[in-house]
């Protein structure tokens, strides 16, 4: 597929595309954790220490996409709107009430009195300059959101018009690449907002030290109640073994992304606590159909048939996570009633001898440096050769990888998916609807899963679309669209004395209502 | 005059040479799959933003306009602008280039420090056990992968001992010479091995010397030759050693960083070359070079100067 | 001449040149040997199938049954380092000795023609050095793809630099040598000077460098694997094994460990030839870099 193709069949409207995906984990939802009642008695100061993997890279909400910079955005600059504790619902930010028209196309937000971290009050001019960059089709997350018109009442309303029916609308306007931003500073140097950001969130930068680390502290201005802690140190830890060791010996608070195979040994210290929570999110083989032999669904469910996943979730997941029954996470409309394809290798090998199979190398790309992927990819081809196919596995560096991907230059590719929303539609239209981007790069044709995903996104009753969506999973599962690997979870550890931390359902986590027993 | 004229020559050979790095560097990235832009999109991407921010980048225009624009805005220090960070790629190298160096310097020291009781315990106890000893346990040292000897370091002294950290870069010059002690360390071993060897050889080619035969004559201890003669002129090879594994050095710093998180030079490569972020690689390849280049001149000025000082005498 | 001595002795004077031998020299023989040995007879030698992976025995410390243990998929670590010689050696071997070749023939000829030609070539070797060769494999792999068919051409391209330079320094002073004025005067082509007559005499600071060399060789290997760039899985690489055991180092501390000393140990063996090389080929005094 080249890149014209892909974004031809980009289409934008059509339930705004955030295919999340690979690079960047999730944009939106998510709980703040903590129940009320904690936070009643929670103690004030110290300094949180939060070990993670990934660094920051700027601190501008609307262009950026990685991890570590969302990471730290979240806790700087807020939004509208945000997740609810739950992580699938909303509540207000700057935005303190919401209005929407009968007809779904005009929606009418109250601003609250707020001011930003530099004791500016929160202006109509703000709101709306920061909206213009986050929708603008040009911009980073663009495409994530509607046509529509912004139009200010009055100095504290927002009036939006949408062009047609757009249900994920309020979601869109929580995301953090739609956070409000100090419009005056951001125009006299974009650079500095970068690495010195002036917003309205809970916490400030206070130092910005790139491949270092970054320190917040409380913005005195906030709108809402003032975060427990003094100050919070996000430092960049990328070696793991290092995260872990900093945990035990105290000198770190809290570390995301554990590796599994301490898992065990954290929830064993006393002192620690592990945090493993649901995400949306399925590790899977990305399959080409577009290439032979995998083209032959015969050979697809061979390789799903001598897939040992079993040995994957021990060897390499260590147990956290559970054999998967689709081939998209589960989100709000998993159908649980989906067989599982069991591990058969007699079958893989009738099904391999039974199609004709010349022999033709299926290459196994495994970014390089990625030891889980590697041993993932290492147990397939056990499997997968003892069936009769001759599988190679290839390291690249992820550029080269993605590369490769984004050119259809590839037979199967080790990786994942997360969901950036709540709702089924989104990840499921985007890994099987072939016409809206084109099978996310397996070149899955199916019409009949299309006129069903089509159908569940414009229906409004929850029991229609729950039966649709089953039958897209079993039919695209049992298909060979991939060898879906293991829902795993995201799984975190901090020490006991940290009270509040919570990783939502998408990806990011809040760090206002945590606070330290001590 | 003459040196400041060998000097002066010196440097115009590094022209041509710099030069024939950033056109390979730009061509190796015109050949390889992965576009920064949509690395960047992770596949969010559609055609009018592609577009969009190809411009904005000037990735747009054909390579070798982008190359002789590189070459013309690096000749007056721009380097360019980071795809991914957004911020001038000299600012992004040269907050790393610091800790790189300093990792390298340190264990250069350490090497020293490490490498110069060896070497002259070494050529004082010539072809006996304690000889014998030193040059065995070089040849295993020589022999330890720096990354496997970085994790037997981390196992020891940062999980077994908990004597030092594992991983960061410090604040302030004693939390860098804490934080970086078993990196600092890691190259040390790696390197000492090889200046231990070079050292003795060296020495002991001076202790051959008829001067040195003199000395002895007049009954200077071994003791005072060694200190006062031999070391001296054992200097040159030392700094052989440490220039001519300069690129080595730095290529290895790549690995010491990655396995002990520290954000210097090298594991901004990785990612860069990992997001194809072309201004950035091609900012660290210049910077590279550069360092290769001078490291390599100063070790030939450093002969000439010890030379000199011995043709006097 | 030493250098011919050695290549051209005949089997049956094999033993008195071995008498000739330094200990050091006769050690590290031996230990290459049953190294070599080893890695030929791998099958015999190692008790279990390298690749086979059994995930009822995951991560088993060293015991009687698996000497070093087994590895997070359960294959048996020792035969996995028995059949990493084949691997280490064999690529170790050719990326040290095939650089050699040409970079030693670089090298004589800029040291005899100087002028243009040793300016161009010195300044493609200041080139081959000062490019970062992270940024190198990297493209090269992108190119051709993963494998061992990168590793050559990219170590390939750069590594003949530090025998060129030791052949050119070399050759610089041979060139004014009484024998090589002779054989230019009694008019024999450039060609059969510089390779003929002086070659031996300039070659022996290279072949004491090229044992150093496969030791940073294998090393570099190694290096490579341990970053994902090197030998793929699951070829039982020595580096990659380290680099598999690197996320295990706190409870599995076998892993990472024996498979490094394996290293260890044929770099030691490669050394000790190094060194004694050095001493009968009358370059005792010579440094290894």
């Amino acid at each position: 597929m080249t890149r014209t193709e892909v974004s031809k069949r980009l289409r934008r409207g059509v339930a705004a595309i955030a295919a999340g995906a690979m690079l960047a984990a999730g944009l939106l939802g998510g709980a703040a954790a903590l129940d009320s009642a904690a936070a009643g008695e929670a103690k004030q100061g110290g300094t949180l220490i939060f070990a993670l993997p990934e660094e920051p890279l700027s601190m501008t909400g609307f262009t950026i996409s990685d991890n570590g910079s969302i990471w730290a955005i979240e806790q700087v600059c807020d939004s509208l709107l945000e997740p609810d504790d739950s992580g699938y619902g909303l509540r207000p930010a700057l935005a303190e009430s919401w209005d929407v028209s009968d007809d779904q196309m005009v929606y009418t937000l109250h601003i609250r009195d707020a001011k930003f971290s530099n004791g500016d009050p929160v202006t109509m001019a703000d709101i709306q300059f920061s909206l213009d960059k986050a929708t603008d089709p040009e911009g980073y997350l663009g495409f994530v959101f509607p046509a529509m018109t912004r139009e200010v009442v009055d100095g504290k309303t927002l009036k939006i018009t949408l062009e047609q029916p757009f249900t994920p609308l309020l979601s869109t306007l929580s995301l953090f690449a739609a956070g409000i931003v100090h419009k005056a500073t951001y125009e006299a140097s974009p650079e500095d907002f970068g690495v010195q950001p002036v917003c309205a969130g809970p916490f400030k930068v206070e130092s910005f030290q790139r491949g270092n680390k970054l320190v917040l502290v409380p913005n005195e201005h906030y709108w809402d109640a003032q975060p427990h802690v003094d100050k919070i140190e996000m430092r960049y830890v990328p070696e793991s073994n290092a995260r872990i060791l900093g945990l035990k010996s105290g000198d770190f608070d809290v570390i995301n992304v554990v590796p599994l195979n301490q898992a065990k040994s954290i929830e064993a210290d006393p002192g620690l606590t592990l945090e493993v929570s649901p995400a949306f999110r399925l590790d899977y083989v990305y399959l080409n159909h577009a290439r032979a032999p995998l083209d032959n669904e015969d050979i697809r469910m061979a390789l799903n048939y001598a897939a040992n996943r079993d040995a994957i979730l021990k060897a390499v997941f260590f147990g956290y996570g559970e054999v998967p029954n689709s081939y998209m996470p589960v989100i709000n409309y998993h159908c649980d009633s989906v067989e599982k394809i069991a591990y058969d290798p007699e079958k893989a090998k009738a099904l391999v001898a039974g199609a004709g199979y010349d022999g033709t190398t299926i290459e196994l790309i495994a970014p390089s440096g990625d030891s889980a992927t590697r041993q993932s990819a290492q147990i397939l081809q056990q499997g997968w050769r003892a069936a009769g196919l001759n599988v190679e596995i290839v390291e690249f560096d992820i550029g080269t990888a993605f590369g490769m991907m984004e050119e259809g230059n590839f037979n199967a590719f080790v990786s994942y998916i997360t969901s950036d929303t709540n709702d089924q539609d989104f990840l499921a239209s985007i890994e099987a609807d072939n016409t809206i981007f084109g099978g996310f790069f397996s070149s899955y044709n199916n019409k009949q899963v299309t006129d069903w995903l089509t159908e569940a996104r414009q229906s409004g009753d929850p029991a229609v679309r729950q039966d649709l969506y089953c039958k897209v999973q079993q039919q695209v599962y049992w298909d060979g669209y991939s060898v879906p690997l293991n829902f795993k979870p995201f799984v975190n550890a901090y020490r006991n004395d940290v009270i509040g931390f919570h990783n939502s359902v998408t990806g990011p986590w809040w760090l206002k209502d945590v606070w330290l027993d001590r | 005059m003459q040196f400041l004229a060998y000097i002066l020559s010196r440097l115009v050979q590094m022209a041509p040479v710099l030069f024939l790095v950033v056109l390979i560097a730009f061509l190796a990235m015109e050949l390889v799959p992965g576009d920064p832009i949509m690395l960047m999109l992770g596949g969010r991407a559609n055609e009018t933003m592609l577009q969009a921010l190809h411009e904005e980048f000037g990735l747009d225009r054909p390579a070798v306009t982008r190359f002789f624009s590189f070459i013309a805005n690096a000749l007056q220090g721009d380097l360019g602008t980071s795809i991914i960070q957004r911020q001038p790629v000299s600012l992004i190298v040269g907050e790393r280039v610091d800790k790189t160096l300093f990792v390298i310097v340190y264990g250069a020291v350490l090497a020293v420090l490490v490498a110069l009781p060896l070497a002259i315990a070494a050529v004082m106890r010539h072809n006996r056990p304690t000889d014998h000893v030193i040059r065995l346990g070089g040849m295993i040292g020589l022999s330890m992968p720096p990354f496997w000897l970085a994790l037997l370091l981390i196992m020891l002294f940062g999980l077994g001992l908990g004597w030092f950290p594992i991983g960061g870069y410090g604040e302030g010059f004693l939390g860098h010479l804490w934080h970086l002690f078993l990196p600092g360390l890691t190259i040390a071993l790696f390197l000492s091995p090889i200046l231990v060897q070079s050292l003795r050889a060296a020495m002991l080619d001076v202790m051959g010397e008829d001067y040195i035969e003199v000395a002895r004559s007049k009954g200077l201890s071994p003791r005072r030759i060694i200190f006062k003669h031999v070391l001296r002129n054992a200097l040159i090879p030392a700094i052989t050693v440490l220039s001519v594994n300069i690129g080595w050095l730095l290529s290895g710093a790549v690995i010491i960083e990655y396995v002990f998180s520290i954000p210097g030079m090298g594991s901004l490569l990785v990612r860069a070359v990992g997001s194809r972020d072309l201004p950035v690689i091609q900012g660290l390849t210049v910077v590279f070079a550069l360092f290769v280049m001078l490291v390599n001149l100063l070790a030939d000025l450093s002969y000439m100067l010890v030379d000199r000082r011995v043709l006097r005498k | 001449m030493p250098g011919e001595a050695i290549l051209t002795a005949a089997p049956a004077a094999l033993w008195r040149e071995i008498g000739r031998w330094s200990m050091t020299l006769k050690i590290g023989s031996l230990m290459l040997l049953v190294i070599v040995l080893a890695g030929i007879f791998a099958p015999v030698v190692a008790p279990y199938d390298p690749y086979f992976q059994d995930y009822d025995k995951l991560l088993l410390p060293p015991s009687a049954s698996h000497l070093f243990g087994t590895d997070q998929l359960g294959r048996d670590l020792f035969s996995r380092v028995i059949y990493g010689i084949r691997i280490d050696m064999t690529v170790g071997f050719i990326i040290t000795f095939v650089p050699m070749i040409y970079g030693v023939a670089i090298g004589a000829l800029a040291g005899y023609y100087g002028g243009v030609l040793d300016g161009v070539l010195m300044r493609l070797l200041d080139t081959a050095i000062a490019f970062p060769f992270l940024v190198l494999i990297i493209v090269v792999i992108a190119i051709l793809g993963p494998g061992v068919q990168s590793i050559y051409i990219a170590v390939f391209l750069v590594a003949w630099t530090m025998y060129a330079r030791l052949a050119r320094a070399e050759m610089l002073v041979e060139r004014s040598k009484d024998y090589m004025l002779a054989a230019e005067t009694l008019g024999y082509p450039a060609s059969r000077i510089i390779f003929r007559h002086a070659l031996p005499n300039i070659i022996g600071s290279s072949v004491v460098f090229s044992m150093a060399d496969f030791v940073l060789n294998i090393l570099l290997l190694s290096g490579l694997s341990f970053l994902g760039l090197g030998i793929q899985p699951p070829e039982p690489e020595w580096g990659s094994m380290v680099a598999e055991g690197r996320d295990f180092i706190f409870d599995n501390w076998w892993i990472c460990t024996l498979p490094g000393l394996a290293i260890v140990i044929a770099g030691t063996a490669l050394s000790l030839i190094g060194d004694g090389l050095a001493r009968r080929l009358g370059q005792s005094h010579q440094a290894i870099l």
